[in-house]
């Protein structure tokens, strides 16, 4: 088992994380610091993302705009002061982007160009065709590459954050191609691992998405703030779950039922389409509960119709979404609908940090989806995620460099034992384990639990079976056995810890969700429809202790906009 | 826990007949062999050259060996060669956009066709020229 | 999920390679339930879930876009999220790992040489001069754009690699991936780094060691067409070349 000591330990490798090394590198070329992902930098989910990234940048724009559809699209649950601090750095954010050589989409003028989206009053998504989150990190990873501070520890999987006396003194991880456990030493530590859509079992998420650095924060005391709201995407495609993105309708595209009716206009009808995500979801939900939908193999689903957009609009704007249309769902959208339905994609819940991206654990920083600040409240607006990622991925970055500049070394016995126990139960335990249960058949009846629970619309009733049901699968995990016995690039055993976190995770989500007894942007409660600011204009702040979950609340910040009714 | 994890990773050693798993592959070394027989036809001609410095009855001893059956054949299967290698040549000259119209390569079929236009007349020329008054 | 009432089957030969058993890769066959909307992926998968859980490779966004998952599949690199099993035609299903690449486990190989390559080619934005932030970003046609769209949609799946088969001779060729990644910034209007990256790429086991096999440009998943690419920067590295020797005092 080795030492390796570093000023700052960036834990995940995407948006928030390659945008917090590259911020923290430049504040002194003498911090040391390391990037851990399970993955190559280039793998993480950031990839897939497809529609664009929101920043205030024409004369017909200002922040009160932006700030004021994200907070209306939050549901009043965002935090206003992050939010007016937000949108007024990511015009910047977009800017140094560019300069680093993303290939943003542009107009004729050579301008940075913007196209609408959900929830927005106005075009500010800057986009990069339909592959904004592949062209923004490769452009991250590769101007990390500048950096000769930056270290990185490619498929590197963490298991757990060392603490002593309160702080943080550093990460343990498994290096995959060797099979050691190391202790990596740490000043700071930025939790950029994303969200946590495994949970589910139709999601556009990819494999990684396990919700590894929120169940890490919460385990070293960090509270995990409003898990209880999760975003389920409009148009995913049936089967697959694969993400179709906003763009699409950005770009103009339809929604239409069996009966070749643009439905939304009996549910938002002034954005019809480019409604918020959440108000989106459920209208969907409701046309298909009521008879609306198609029937397909893998289940009900309405149709996106992009064939008015006509086959020139569709190949320069909406390349991806033609490629990703013929390849999984065996259709052409120039001439066809492309099939459609709610899946899980998001989650605005995540580890606790305020403006500064601290999660107030002395040493320990988050951003990205892991994180929540709160900008994006109960609903996330599209596109505003990537910016988030840029603004407190920069944020965390420097604010973890300021913290380790401050403190002393950290000295190597506190680290050394701590290690010594996790290798003591990853090495000696788990691996060794025989057990009776299967790693696939627990994950998979989470996942289902989650889909059928803690869905789009929850009750009282189904909440408590879920999170009963969660908990007794949480049980079962202590009994899942790991047959490949060598150390060596062992995946089953990394599964078998990423379905240890999702099991936090998920019942962390489901159990939020019962205590809140309203509706707010993506929360629906059948039982509780209304929204309710009189009791619940708060954040749930869950933490845990060593006899489970433990609730608490947190004010929500108001600063310009009082909460009102939301229509659209 | 086991001190001796680090494993040596594998490598794999290919195989001599590697080239033809694919007909990419196989055209591309008979693709790369024609360079060799364009070369030795460059020595043939050399050959011929100093023939024909070595006076008339030099020339004509190098004639009858030139008409022979052997050299035939092998004249027709460096034909063969040479011209592989000039359509393969060809075909790759659409590759590297050395101009833009409006903004976007010419379309290949334009590049190529107008090389092979361009062959194929100066071949015609060189001809009419070596056998002036055909 | 559409399930079937008669259950096809289907076949697959996986090249395995577990170091703590044997000095030598193995072969194994599964046979596993089919359904025509399979890739290869979920054919790994389920074998992993439900037949054998040590079967190890990588894989994450199954939407081929994040590059993880290329394999050889019937002798050819491919993107195993991206292949329907029915588009197959040989059984059993030969599943082996990327060529060219020493094999860590299983299907996992070792890609460490191709990251150093990456980084070598100098891929990203270099200036003389930088435009502050606050005055906003450079100007970029969409013309200017299409100079080097084609080269920045690489995924680094290295199936180039696999098909290359002088990277199968040399490992220490730069490959496909690395040089195509070199003219994106070489397009890129916004880069003044050219005389630096071309030092870097235009040497023996650069651009110079490319014959234009053009395999790579065959087996790319994204149209990249690295082939093209090389060639492109052979005759930008010659022009150069023979600018400096022509007119050794005109400005780089």
């Amino acid at each position: 088992m080795d030492r390796l000591a570093y000023d700052i330990v960036i834990v995940g490798g995407g948006a928030a994380g390659l945008r917090a090394a590259i911020a923290a590198a430049e504040i002194s070329r003498s911090l040391r610091i390391a990037v851990v992902s399970k993955v190559y930098p280039m793998r993480s989910h950031t990839v897939s993302a497809e529609g664009g990234t929101a920043a205030v940048l024409r004369d017909y724009d200002s922040f009160d705009s932006h700030g004021f559809d994200t907070v209306k699209g939050g549901d009043y649950l965002a935090d206003q002061d992050a939010v007016e601090f937000f949108v007024r750095r990511a015009p910047g954010e977009v800017v140094q982007m560019e300069h680093w050589g993303c290939p943003w989409s542009r107009e004729a003028d050579g301008r940075v160009a913007v196209r609408a989206f959900g929830g927005m009053t106005v075009k500010r998504t800057v986009f990069a065709a339909d592959k904004v989150g592949f062209h923004m990190l490769h452009t991250l990873f590769q101007t990390s590459l500048r950096y000769e501070n930056i270290e990185r520890l490619d498929e590197w999987f963490v298991t757990q954050i060392l603490t002593e006396g309160g702080k943080v003194v550093g990460v343990s991880a498994i290096e995959l191609r060797t099979g050691l456990l190391h202790a990596i030493v740490a000043k700071a530590i930025v939790i950029a691992t994303g969200g946590a859509g495994r949970v589910y079992e139709f999601t556009t998420n990819g494999a990684i998405k396990t919700g590894d650095g929120m169940a890490l924060a919460n385990r070293a005391g960090a509270p995990l703030k409003d898990m209880e709201f999760l975003q389920f995407h409009p148009t995913c495609l049936p089967g697959t779950g694969i993400l179709i993105t906003e763009a699409a309708r950005g770009e103009g595209g339809y929604l239409i039922n069996n009966k070749g009716d643009r439905f939304l206009k009996k549910y938002v009808p002034e954005k019809m389409e480019l409604g918020p995500r959440d108000i989106l979801s459920r209208s969907i939900l409701q046309e298909i509960r009521e008879g609306r939908g198609f029937q397909g193999p893998y289940g009900p689903y309405v149709g996106l119709d992009l064939r008015h957009l006509g086959e020139d609009v569709i190949s320069k704007k909406l390349p991806m979404v033609r490629e990703l249309a013929e390849e999984y769902a065996g259709i052409d959208p120039v001439h066809e609908l492309v099939p459609v339905r709610p899946g899980q994609h998001y989650i605005m819940g995540g580890v606790h940090t305020d403006i500064t991206a601290s999660t107030g654990t002395p040493g320990l920083f988050a951003a990205g989806e892991a994180a929540c600040v709160s900008i994006n409240g109960a609903n996330r607006l599209g596109s505003n995620s990537l910016s988030e990622c840029l603004v407190f991925g920069a944020e965390a970055g420097r604010s973890a460099a300021a913290y380790a500049i401050s403190q002393p070394a950290v000295g190597s016995n506190p680290v050394s034992a701590l290690v010594k126990a996790e290798e003591t139960r990853i090495f000696g335990g788990l691996l060794k384990r025989e057990g009776g249960e299967s790693l696939a058949e627990v994950r998979k009846e989470m996942q289902h639990t989650m889909d059928e629970h803690v869905g789009i619309y929850r009750t009282g009733d189904t909440l408590e079976k879920g999170l009963a049901h969660l908990r007794e699968l949480r049980r079962r995990w202590d009994k899942v056995g790991v047959r490949d016995k060598d150390p060596f690039f062992n995946t089953e055993l990394t599964a078998t810890l990423e379905l240890d976190f999702m099991l936090d995770v998920a019942e962390t989500i489901a159990n939020a969700a019962l205590l809140r007894r309203e509706s707010r942007g993506a929360h629906s409660r059948t039982d509780y429809p209304k929204r309710d600011d009189t009791n619940y204009l708060h954040h749930s702040q869950a933490y845990r202790t060593p006899t489970g979950l433990r609730f608490d609340k947190l004010a929500v910040k108001v600063t310009k906009w009082q909460p009102a009714a939301r229509v659209y | 826990m086991a001190t001796e994890t680090v494993r040596k990773p594998y490598v794999r050693h290919r195989s001599p007949w590697w080239w033809t798993k694919n007909p990419r592959y196989v055209l591309f070394q008979f693709r790369e062999l024609s360079g060799a027989f364009a070369v030795l036809y460059a020595f043939l001609v050399l050959w011929q050259l100093w023939a024909l410095r070595g006076g008339e009855e030099s020339y004509y001893a190098f004639l009858v060996f030139w008409y022979s059956r052997p050299m035939m054949i092998l004249n027709a299967i460096i034909l063969g060669f040479v011209v592989l290698h000039a359509v393969t040549w060809f075909a790759l000259t659409a590759k590297v956009p050395l101009v833009r119209i409006r903004g976007r390569p010419p379309p290949a079929p334009l590049v190529i066709g107008a090389n092979v236009a361009i062959w194929i007349a100066v071949s015609v020329l060189i001809v009419k020229l070596l056998y002036r008054g055909f | 999920m559409a399930e079937h009432a008669t259950t096809k089957t289907i076949k697959l030969r996986i090249g395995r390679y577990r170091p703590e058993r044997s000095d030598e890769p193995f072969y194994q066959e599964f046979t596993l339930p089919y359904r025509d909307d399979m890739v290869v992926l979920d054919a790994l998968n389920y074998i992993k879930d439900h037949i054998d859980p040590t079967l190890t490779y990588r894989w994450s966004c199954r939407m081929g876009i994040c590059g993880s998952c290329g394999a050889n599949v019937d002798g050819t690199p491919r993107l195993t999220c991206a292949l329907y099993l029915k588009d197959l035609k040989k059984r059993p299903v030969l599943i082996e790992p990327l060529e060219n690449f020493a094999i860590l486990k299983d299907l996992v190989v070792d890609i460490e040489p191709f990251m150093a390559k990456l980084e070598s080619v100098k891929p990203y934005i270099m200036r003389q001069d930088e435009r502050p932030i606050e005055r906003g970003e450079y100007r970029q046609t969409p013309e200017e754009l299409e100079l080097y769209r084609q080269q920045s949609q690489c995924i680094n799946c290295m199936l180039c690699y696999a098909a290359c088969p002088v990277y199968g001779h040399e490992e220490k060729f730069l490959g496909p991936a690395a040089l195509a990644l070199a003219l994106r910034y070489e397009m890129d209007t916004r880069d003044q780094g050219s005389a630096e990256r071309l030092a870097a790429i235009a040497t023996e086991h650069g651009i110079w060691q490319c014959t234009f096999v053009g395999e790579c440009s065959v087996v790319c998943p994204k149209n990249v067409d690295p082939a093209g690419a090389i060639q492109q920067l052979k005759v930008r590295a010659a022009n150069r070349l023979m600018k400096a020797m022509l007119l050794p005092l005109a400005p780089r």
